[in-house]
């Protein structure tokens, strides 16, 4: 059997506050999506792999 | 383009609702835990109501095989202040964050490293930015303690919620989906 789903921890008193601050402080951090430059080159994989199950 | 409620799709890939869990029977991501939970726990979980299993395809292969296996479920990030309840008139704080989990996250082995992994986190985070039912402020994780895994999700810009999980078998990671930007 798979390891059960972790529960996310409660974050109690100072882990409380310093992920209430870092999220605060991190909101003038802002981030865009993860670019994905391999991503052409797996779909050619993926329907080539289609294609031999096709077979 | 999303279709329904139950895909969603993006630069021609989608992300499909398992319907036919005996499909996943055949999945292999390279880790026997993860393996072990798609082919024989993922149904269960969802029979139980505590996670949906997503396959992710390439929209033109016929064959719907996966090329990628997410569970989701429902989470919330409890931070207990003390002191949070003096500052709620001022700026209407909350003790808690709702969030998605990823519970549960595998690439297919011959397609890895090929940025499927970076492709489907950034479909999930702009599912639950922009076309989610309820609020979600946060996507949690919790990932294998492995260099190689916890790389990726930092990579992918997820912060850890303290280093108490260590030297724990899995760590907590977030995203903050307000930061993000499209």
């Amino acid at each position: 059997m798979a390891l059960p789903i972790q529960p996310t921890p409660i974050l109690r008193g100072k882990a409380g506050r310093r992920f209430e601050k870092k999220i605060k402080k991190d909101l003038n951090r802002p981030t865009t999506l993860v670019d994905t430059p391999r991503l052409e080159e797996a779909r050619k994989l993926v329907r080539k792999h289609g294609e031999k199950r096709q077979e | 383009m999303r279709k329904d409620r139950n895909s969603y799709s993006d630069q021609g890939w989608e992300l499909l609702k398992v319907n036919d869990y005996d499909r996943l029977k055949e999945f292999d991501c390279g880790n026997v835990d993860l393996n072990d939970f798609f082919r024989n726990d993922a149904l269960a979980h969802k029979t139980e109501l505590l996670c949906e299993t997503y396959l992710v395809r390439e929209a033109t292969v016929k064959d719907e095989f996966p090329v990628a296996l997410i569970s989701l479920c429902n989470d919330a990030v409890r931070h207990e202040n003390v002191w949070w309840w003096l500052s709620l008139h001022a700026t209407k704080k909350y003790p808690s964050y709702p969030a998605v989990k990823i519970a549960r996250f595998g690439v297919g082995s011959r397609f890895q490293r090929r940025n499927i992994g970076t492709h489907v986190i950034n479909m999930i985070k702009k599912l639950f930015l922009t076309d989610n039912r309820t609020g979600c402020r946060l996507v949690t994780v919790d990932a294998y303690n492995d260099p190689e895994v916890l790389d990726f999700y930092l990579k992918n810009e997820f912060q850890f919620f303290s280093d108490k999980d260590k030297s724990k078998r899995q760590r907590s990671l977030f995203f903050d989906l307000k930061r993000l930007q499209i």
